[in-house]
C-alpha cells in the first residue's frame, strides 16, 4: 500500500514544488520590476538613431464549460521587444558611408519570447476535443503530457520580425527586406485578402478578438516593395505594392489536445500508428508544416501584387492579385490531406480495387497513411474599397472581395481503399482531392454613434460586417473536415458587430462584439475585453469569451470557430501587461 | 450740365477711390501687426517682474479674465509679468494682407470670397453682426507658417500629478493653400484639390500605441468634412475613419476641436466678438517649451505679459454638445487663442485652455523666423479635476518636407 501511494504522493510533491517555483518566479518577475520600475519609468530607452521599447505580460486562461466548472488551461509569460534603429539618414550610412542615393533607412527588430508555465504544473482537468464524440472519449489531460513533450512545448524564444525599410532619394520606391507581415484588405479578422501571412492557432484558436493578428500570424522572409505614383489623371494617392517570398513559406500551424489545450478542438487526428507514434505521410509531407515540395523559390515562392488610388469621389480602391499555396486558415472547409491511393486501378500490380486496397493497408501497417500533406497553389483576385458617406449614413463603408482559382475539397467520389477485417475493400476514411474556384465577400461599416446615455463625451465606435462565400459547383460530393457528417455548402455567410468606446479618461477601454453564422444554426461568439491602465504602463485585461449554438444542442459542424467548433470552450482571460 | 457734372465727378470718384481701397492702410497694417512698435504696453503695479500670485494679484484684476483671476486668488496658479514681446507675423503674410484683404467677402453661406492670403479682414469692428464671423474666419487662416513640425508629450495629469496616461508624438501640420509666397516659393501645392491644410499624427510611445499614425485632410471650403484615415499598428491597416469634433480624444479633456482653442468648422459655431482687451498672458516666453505649475502642474507658468486681445465667442450648433458657449482670447498681433474658456451645458466655466506660444529667439532652429512658435497647450477640466497637457519636445517651423509626405502609402510604407 505505502508503495503504491508513493510515486503519487512523490508526483504530488513535485507539483507541488513546481507550482512554488512558478508562484515564487512570478514574486521575483514582481520585486524585480517594482525595484526597477522607478528607473524605467525615468529611463530613456532612444539613444540617437537607435530605440528599443517592448513589454512583460502575463495571461491567465480559464476555461468554464459550465457556470460552475472552472480550470485553468493557460498561463503565458510574455516577454517582447522591439529594436528601432535609423542606420541612414540623408543618404548617410552609420554617420559615415555615402549612399546619396538612398532617401532613408531603417531596421526593425521584433523579439518575442514566450514561457508557458502551465507546462511546469500541469494542471489535470479533462480537455474536452470536439464535444461531439460521447462523454466516454478521453481527450486527454495536460498531465498526460512526458516531461519532454511538456519541456519541448513550453519555451520560445524567436525574432519574429526582424527587416529594413529602404526609401530611394530619386525614385518614390520602398523596400522592406526582411522576416515579415503583409496585410492587405479592409476586413476586420476575416483572412480574404490578408493571406499573404499564415495564422499560428497554437497561439489562442479562439482567440479572435483577445489576441492581435501580430502574434497569430506566421512572419516570412520575404521582399516587398511599394512604388508611389502620387497622382495619376484624376485618381490620387495611386501606388503600386508588391511582395514574394521566395521560398521559406509555412501554411498555418495547428496545435492539439493535450499539448495546445488553448489550440485546435482535437487530438492529433495521425495519432495511433502501429509502428509507435504518430502516421507519417507519404513524401516525407507533414501536416500544418509542409507539402511535397522544397523550401527553395523554385518550389515554393508566394507573390502578391496590388495596386492602390483614390478616386475624386473619395472612393479608395485596391486591386489585388496573390498566387500563393493554400496556407488552410481562411475558415473554408477545404483540405490539406490529399488521399492518395498507392497504384492505380488497371495498372499491372493493381488490377482491381482488392489489390489497391492491400497495397494501402501495407503501407499503414508500416506506420505511413495513403495521404500527403497539400498545399497547392490558388490563384487570387482580389478588390477592396472604402467610402465615406457623410451625408447619409455618417459611415464608412467597406467592402473586400476575392475569386479563387482551384481550391482542393475532400472528395468523397475518391476514396481511399483500405482491407476491412473481412478482407474486402473498405473506405478508410481518408479522400482524394477535387478542386473548386470560391468565391467570398464581405460588406460592412464603422459608424462613430453618439449614445449619451452611456457616454457623454466619447461615442461608441460601431463596426459590422456580413461576410458570404459561395462555392459554384455542386458541393455535394465534397466532405468536410470536421466529421463524416460535416457537409460543404455552397453558401456561407457570417455576421460581425463590435462595439467600443473609451471611459475615465482614457484609461478604460472597453470592447464587445459577436459573432453568428446564421446558415449554421445561428453559431455563435460573443465576447468582451475591457483592459485598464493602472498607469500608462501597468495594464490590466480582463476579457471574456462565449462559444454558444442558441437553442440547438446537437453536433455543428462549422469551419468558423463559433459555438459549433467552440462548444464548451468558454474563456476568462487576466492579463497585466508592463510596458516599456 | 449739372448732371453731367456729377457723372464725370464720379467717374473720377470711382478712378481715385480704387487705388485708395484695393490695398489696405499702412496704419491699418501698422496697428493690425505692429501693435507694440511704437511703445510696449504697461499697467500700475504690473512692471516686468511682478509677481502675481494669491498675495499679489490685486494689480492684475483687470488684466485677467475673471475665471483665470479667480484661480490666482485660490493660490492654484502664480507667475510673474514680463515686459511685452513684439512678435509680428512674416512680412509675406502681412504684405499679402495688405494687397489682398479688401477684396475679401463673407458669401451667402458663410464662407469667404476672394480670399487669397495672409488676414482675411484686418479690421473688425464689434458693431458688425458679422464681426464675430470674420474673426473666426481670421482665426482659421492666421500665420501658422507654412509647415510645423513638432515632438511633444501627451498627458493626461490628474490632480495627484502622476500621469494616468501618456504618449510621445510626432505631429505635422502643413499648409497647401492659402500661404503667401516666400523666397519664389510656392507652397500653395494642394490648391486644385481645395485642401487648405494636412496634418500628420504618430504615436511614437507607448508600446501598444507606437506607430499608430492619423491622416488629416482640412478643406478649405469650410462645408466639406474632413478626410481622415487612421494606420493602426495592431491591424496593419490604413483606414478610413469619420471624426466627430466634438467628441472627447481618447476621454480626455480635449474636444478634437478644442486644439488650438479651437480647431473645429467655421460653420460650428454661432460667432460673437465680445470686444478688445488688454489682458495678461503667456505669450513670448523665452524657451522652447512651456512650463508648467501650480495646482497639479497644470497651469503654464513662464512669465505672463500684457498683450492685447479679441474675445470672441462660439456657441456651438450642435445639440447636445457638451459646451453651452466657449470664449476665446485671442491675441491681436498673432491672430492666436492664447487662453480659452468652456462653459458647460448648465452655463458653468468647466474647463480652461492656456496656449503657450515662445518668443521664436528662444526655439532652436527657429529663431529667424516670424511665425508663432508653439510651446505648449494645457486644458484644465476642474469638474473632472483633469489636466491634459502637451509639453513640446521640439519643434520646427516652416522646413519643407518631401512632396509625398502625406500620401497614404507613405503613410503604408512607415506602417508598422
Amino acid at each position: 500500500m505505502m508503495r503504491s501511494l508513493e510515486p503519487k504522493a512523490r508526483s504530488r510533491e513535485s507539483r507541488l514544488w513546481r507550482w512554488q517555483w512558478t508562484k515564487w518566479s512570478i514574486v521575483g518577475w514582481a520585486l524585480l520590476l517594482a525595484k526597477l520600475s522607478p528607473a524605467l519609468l525615468h529611463a530613456d530607452w532612444t539613444y540617437g538613431s537607435l530605440s528599443l521599447s517592448g513589454n512583460l505580460q502575463t495571461q491567465q486562461l480559464l476555461r468554464h464549460p459550465e457556470p460552475d466548472k472552472w480550470s485553468i488551461v493557460q498561463q503565458r509569460n510574455v516577454v517582447r521587444a522591439r529594436l528601432d534603429y535609423d542606420w541612414l539618414k540623408e543618404g548617410q550610412a552609420f554617420g559615415r558611408f555615402n549612399f546619396s542615393w538612398i532617401r532613408h533607412a531603417h531596421f526593425v527588430a521584433l523579439y518575442r519570447g514566450v514561457y508557458d508555465s502551465i507546462y511546469d504544473f500541469r494542471p489535470g482537468p479533462r480537455l474536452e476535443a470536439f464535444p461531439y464524440r460521447g462523454a466516454t472519449r478521453r481527450d486527454g489531460t495536460l498531465a498526460d503530457l512526458t516531461q519532454g513533450a511538456a519541456h519541448a512545448l513550453r519555451f520560445e524564444s524567436i525574432f519574429r520580425e526582424a527587416y529594413s525599410d529602404i526609401e530611394f532619394a530619386d525614385i518614390p520606391l520602398t523596400l522592406r527586406v526582411g522576416r515579415q507581415m503583409v496585410v492587405w484588405g479592409e476586413s476586420d479578422n476575416l483572412r480574404m485578402l490578408d493571406r499573404t501571412n499564415a495564422l499560428d492557432t497554437t497561439w489562442h484558436g479562439g482567440g479572435l478578438g483577445l489576441e492581435t493578428w501580430d502574434d497569430l500570424r506566421i512572419p516570412y522572409w520575404m521582399i516587398k516593395g511599394l512604388y508611389s505614383f502620387g497622382k495619376v489623371g484624376p485618381l490620387i494617392d495611386v501606388f503600386l505594392e508588391s511582395y514574394w517570398v521566395p521560398g521559406h513559406w509555412v501554411p498555418a500551424k495547428i496545435g492539439f489536445l493535450p499539448g495546445r489545450p488553448w489550440g485546435t478542438p482535437f487530438t492529433d487526428p495521425l495519432a495511433g500508428s502501429p509502428t509507435g507514434g504518430n502516421f507519417r505521410l507519404l513524401d516525407d509531407t507533414v501536416l500544418g508544416r509542409h507539402g511535397d515540395y522544397g523550401q527553395n523559390p523554385g518550389h515554393n515562392s508566394q507573390v502578391g501584387i496590388r495596386l492602390g488610388a483614390t478616386t475624386p469621389q473619395g472612393l479608395t480602391l485596391t486591386l489585388n492579385y496573390l498566387y500563393q499555396r493554400i496556407a488552410q486558415d481562411d475558415g473554408m472547409n477545404t483540405t490539406s490531406l490529399r488521399g492518395r491511393n498507392q497504384c492505380l486501378i488497371g495498372t499491372s500490380q493493381c488490377e482491381s480495387a482488392l489489390a489497391v486496397a492491400a497495397q494501402n493497408t501495407l503501407l499503414i501497417e508500416r506506420g505511413v497513411l495513403p495521404a500527403e500533406a497539400y498545399y497547392p497553389y490558388v490563384h487570387t483576385l482580389g478588390i477592396s474599397a472604402s467610402y465615406v458617406d457623410d451625408e447619409y449614413t455618417e459611415a464608412v463603408w467597406r467592402m473586400e472581395t476575392i475569386y479563387e482559382f482551384g481550391k482542393p475539397f475532400a472528395d468523397k467520389r475518391k476514396p481511399i481503399l483500405i482491407l476491412g477485417e473481412a478482407g474486402t475493400p473498405v473506405p478508410s476514411g481518408l479522400l482524394g482531392v477535387k478542386k473548386s474556384d470560391a468565391w467570398q465577400a464581405f460588406v460592412g461599416f464603422d459608424r462613430p454613434t453618439w449614445i449619451r446615455a452611456l457616454n457623454r463625451r466619447t461615442t461608441f465606435f460601431l463596426t459590422t460586417q456580413l461576410f458570404w462565400q459561395y462555392i459554384p459547383v455542386n458541393t455535394r460530393r465534397f466532405q468536410g473536415q470536421l466529421a463524416p457528417t460535416d457537409k460543404v455548402r455552397n453558401w456561407e455567410m457570417v455576421g460581425t458587430l463590435a462595439a467600443s468606446t473609451v471611459y475615465l479618461r482614457g484609461t478604460l477601454l472597453p470592447i464587445a462584439f459577436i459573432v453568428i453564422d446564421p446558415i449554421n444554426h445561428y453559431s455563435a461568439q460573443f465576447s468582451w475585453i475591457v483592459d485598464y491602465y493602472f498607469t500608462p504602463r501597468l495594464i490590466l485585461r480582463l476579457a471574456q469569451s462565449y462559444f454558444f449554438v442558441p437553442g440547438f444542442g446537437g453536433e455543428v459542424d462549422e469551419t468558423w470557430g463559433l459555438g459549433g467548433l467552440f462548444r464548451r470552450r468558454d474563456e476568462t482571460a487576466v492579463r497585466v501587461t508592463y510596458q516599456f | 450740365m449739372q448732371k453731367r457734372l456729377c457723372s464725370v465727378l464720379f467717374g473720377f470718384l470711382c478712378v481715385t477711390w480704387q487705388p485708395v481701397h484695393a490695398e489696405i492702410s499702412a496704419e491699418i497694417i501698422q496697428q493690425t501687426f505692429y501693435p507694440y512698435a511704437a511703445g510696449t504696453p504697461s499697467a500700475s503695479g504690473l512692471a516686468p517682474g511682478t509677481m502675481v500670485s494669491k498675495d499679489s494679484w490685486d494689480a492684475a484684476k483687470d488684466y485677467l479674465p475673471p475665471e483665470i483671476l479667480d484661480k490666482v486668488k485660490t493660490g492654484e496658479l502664480t507667475f510673474t509679468v514680463q515686459e511685452t514681446t513684439d512678435l509680428p507675423v512674416g512680412e509675406a503674410y502681412i504684405e499679402a494682407t495688405r494687397k489682398y484683404a479688401e477684396q475679401v467677402r463673407l458669401g451667402n453661406d458663410g464662407e469667404l470670397e476672394g480670399y487669397v492670403a495672409g488676414l482675411p479682414f484686418p479690421v473688425l469692428d464689434s458693431a458688425d453682426p458679422q464681426a464675430g464671423l470674420k474673426a473666426a474666419w481670421n482665426l482659421r487662416h492666421r500665420d501658422f507658417g507654412d509647415v510645423m513640425q513638432t515632438w511633444t508629450t501627451f498627458r493626461l495629469l490628474p490632480e495627484s500629478g502622476s500621469a494616468e496616461r501618456e504618449m510621445e508624438n510626432y505631429f505635422v501640420i502643413a499648409y497647401g493653400m492659402h500661404r503667401p509666397q516666400t523666397d519664389g516659393v510656392n507652397p500653395n501645392r494642394w490648391e486644385a484639390d481645395g485642401v487648405l491644410y494636412k496634418e500628420f499624427y504618430q504615436i511614437l510611445t507607448p508600446f501598444d500605441l507606437k506607430n499608430s499614425m492619423s491622416l488629416k485632410l482640412r478643406y478649405d471650403h469650410d462645408q466639406a468634412n474632413d478626410g481622415n484615415w487612421l494606420y493602426s499598428p495592431t491591424s496593419r491597416k490604413i483606414r478610413k475613419v469619420i471624426i466627430k469634433q466634438d467628441e472627447a480624444t481618447y476621454d480626455s479633456g480635449f474636444l478634437n476641436e478644442d486644439y488650438f482653442g479651437y480647431w473645429g468648422y467655421v460653420r460650428s459655431c454661432h460667432w460673437k466678438l465680445l470686444g478688445t482687451k488688454r489682458l495678461l498672458a503667456p505669450v513670448g516666453i523665452k524657451a522652447a517649451s512651456a512650463t508648467f505649475g501650480g495646482r497639479g502642474n497644470w497651469y503654464p507658468v513662464d512669465p505672463w505679459e500684457l498683450r492685447d486681445m479679441l474675445v470672441l465667442e462660439c456657441t456651438p450648433k450642435a445639440k447636445g454638445h457638451l459646451y453651452s458657449k466657449r470664449v476665446l482670447y485671442i491675441d491681436r498681433q498673432l491672430f492666436a487663442s492664447v487662453y480659452a474658456l468652456f462653459y458647460d451645458d448648465a452655463g458653468k466655466h468647466q474647463k480652461t485652455l492656456f496656449e503657450v506660444y515662445s518668443n521664436p529667439q528662444y526655439s532652436p532652429g527657429n529663431e529667424h523666423l516670424r511665425v508663432p512658435i508653439w510651446a505648449g497647450e494645457s486644458m484644465i477640466d476642474y469638474e473632472t479635476k483633469l489636466g491634459s497637457m502637451t509639453v513640446i519636445s521640439k519643434a520646427i517651423y516652416n522646413v519643407p518636407l518631401p512632396e509625398d509626405f502625406f500620401d497614404l502609402d507613405r503613410i503604408l510604407a512607415r506602417g508598422r
